[in-house]
């Protein structure tokens, strides 16, 4: 008697709750328990992913105060702190020229300008070196030439050619978004399923026409791919420009703040690369990819 | 319409050199539906591919209205063994394609689209994206496709529907017929389904391999729709099973009955 119930209870306990459902299940009960299911797993991804960020602030805030490093390493509420005080414009032992703004909005328009020459360039290149051998057997050994130089080696010359300017942290810019752009969209072409140029050669699509309503859509889910890889290096590549060749920007606070030794405004400078890059990304290519391959429900193979 | 004059053709595999197709001629009729059976490598997916201009023959010559094919184009249509939609456009798109390549007005292209799409049955799926659609809705589309082309009087369907289940196979074989039934047009069919070829021709030409060469050619003269289980019906069918294993073998040379039969 006492067995049976106890395995009963265990029993009981071992179903899983689900959302209950009552009597006969339609599919609007069947389209609430998914709506349900997928909001569950929503909240409990954000659940774990603050776990996983309170984790590493506690982990920082401890090693800051038991080593007494706050001069080298303040702690984060200390940084925390001064990222709402640069966003608010509080002028308190600001070092550093005009407000932040100013700084994020010039290295947000260089690392746009190099971005978009560079997607200008590689994605037309891409696509025609990936569907024309000829062409590949030309330039693609010039392109892999200069691959292997990254982006920061370029800097010298850069401010030799361009002096200390836009133009130089630009080009370095510009150099690092091209390859993965490039490559991408290249790889991406070459791989289209030749039914499909086939397909638009029989009904009446030639040369431009089929690079524009066939190569380029087909290409697309590589390109978005190029593009999250590409915008990443350029914000790398701002910074690191903008600490050896500019005046002002986001990369030249982090090395000012360096010269004055605030640790705590060089984090910060860091968090708002991260927060910046982080919306870049999600406007750009997010944008693109919700009009394109997620709405024809491709992906790359 | 089409007419093939001692066409060779040959491609290279992984063993060398290929004989594809050996001294072809042939003729086929406007408003004939032709299909062409065959085992794998008695080449007539080549030719249907020489015929679109995907492919260009080793040497002969392929006239299509009396001029030689110069490449692929809007004046034939085609279906390839898969629907090969553009996933980036809806099915309306897809239909409007190769009307919007041939500088067609927007307006008169959508229109005609629209057209083709009710004809076909598939009006209220047109805003849909390929993916969202059922196999057998994707290779209709693909169909709706080709018969849309507004100059093409030619259409060259290649293995169409030979990776649908049995059962919308039949259905879309009616689909095919019906609209070619309302709006004729030269069909070149390549199948390797005897009953389909029974079902929907008005000639079949059965092909010989290696190398790839006419056999013989059957007249259907059945009334549509046909009765697949009626005699006449399965006569043709084994008769044309027969011929098929015993062209099979390249060391038989000869012809189980007359080279033109008629059912």
């Amino acid at each position: 008697m006492t067995t049976e119930s106890t395995t009963n209870l265990q029993v009981r306990a071992a179903i899983p709750r689900t959302v209950a459902i009552k009597g006969s299940r339609t599919t609007e009960d069947f389209l609430a328990y998914e709506r349900a299911k997928k909001r569950k797993a929503a909240i409990r991804r954000v659940f774990r992913g603050a776990v996983g960020i309170c984790g590493l602030l506690v982990l920082w805030h401890i090693m800051s105060v038991a080593y007494d490093l706050q001069l080298i390493l303040p702690t984060p509420f200390a940084v925390l702190r001064r990222v709402f005080g640069m966003l608010t414009l509080d002028t308190s032992r600001w070092l550093y020229g005009p407000n932040v703004y100013v700084h994020l909005a010039l290295s947000f328009q260089r690392a746009m300008i190099g971005f978009g020459l560079a997607a200008a360039l590689a994605i037309p290149l891409g696509l025609l070196i990936g569907r024309i051998p000829t062409l590949r057997e030309y330039l693609a050994p010039v392109i892999t030439a200069f691959y292997p130089v990254p982006g920061i080696a370029w800097i010298p010359l850069a401010i030799l050619w361009f002096g200390l300017s836009d133009k130089a942290v630009i080009f370095v810019v510009f150099m690092t978004a091209f390859f993965p752009l490039y490559f991408s969209t290249e790889a991406g072409a070459r791989q289209i399923n030749p039914l499909l140029i086939d397909a638009g050669r029989c009904f009446g699509a030639q040369r431009l026409k089929l690079f524009y309503h066939v190569v380029l859509p087909a290409t697309v889910p590589y390109i978005t791919t190029g593009m999250r890889i590409g915008l990443g290096g350029a914000w790398r590549m701002i910074v690191a420009g903008e600490m050896l060749a500019s005046a002002e920007g986001i990369g030249y606070m982090l090395m000012e703040a360096r010269f004055n030794f605030r640790a705590v405004d060089l984090m910060t400078a860091m968090i708002l690369i991260s927060i910046i890059g982080y919306l870049t990304e999600l406007l750009i290519v997010r944008l693109i990819e919700k009009r394109t391959t997620e709405k024809w429900e491709v992906k790359t193979s | 319409m089409i007419r093939a004059v001692h066409v060779e053709h040959y491609y290279e595999g992984q063993n060398g050199w290929i004989h594809a197709l050996s001294d072809l001629n042939l003729e086929i009729p406007a408003n004939e539906f032709l299909c062409v059976i065959g085992p794998s490598g008695c080449g007539k997916s080549t030719f249907l591919k020489i015929v679109a201009g995907l492919v260009r023959q080793s040497s002969g010559e392929v006239l299509l209205h009396g001029a030689p094919i110069a490449g692929p184009g809007p004046d034939r249509g085609i279906v390839f063994q898969e629907p090969a939609l553009f996933a980036w456009r809806t099915v309306l798109g897809n239909v409007e394609f190769g009307l919007q390549m041939q500088k067609m007005s927007k307006a008169e292209a959508r229109h005609r689209a629209e057209r083709i799409l009710e004809i076909v049955g598939l009006g209220h799926v047109m805003n849909l994206y390929p993916y969202q659609l059922s196999g057998g809705m994707r290779h209709r589309v693909a169909v709706a496709r080709a018969w849309a082309l507004p100059k093409a009087d030619l259409l060259l369907m290649d293995e169409p529907f030979s990776a649908i289940d049995a059962i919308n196979r039949m259905t879309l074989q009616d689909y095919l017929i019906d609209t070619w039934s309302r709006e004729k047009r030269t069909v070149l069919y390549v199948t390797h389904d005897i009953d389909e070829a029974v079902y929907l021709a008005d000639r079949i030409l059965l092909m010989r391999p290696s190398p790839g060469r006419i056999g013989r050619f059957f007249e259907v003269k059945m009334p549509r729709p046909r009765d697949r289980n009626s005699a006449q019906f399965s006569e043709l069918k084994a008769l044309i099973t027969l011929e098929m294993h015993r062209t099979a073998d390249p060391s038989e040379d000869t012809l189980a009955g007359p080279p033109e039969f008629t059912a």
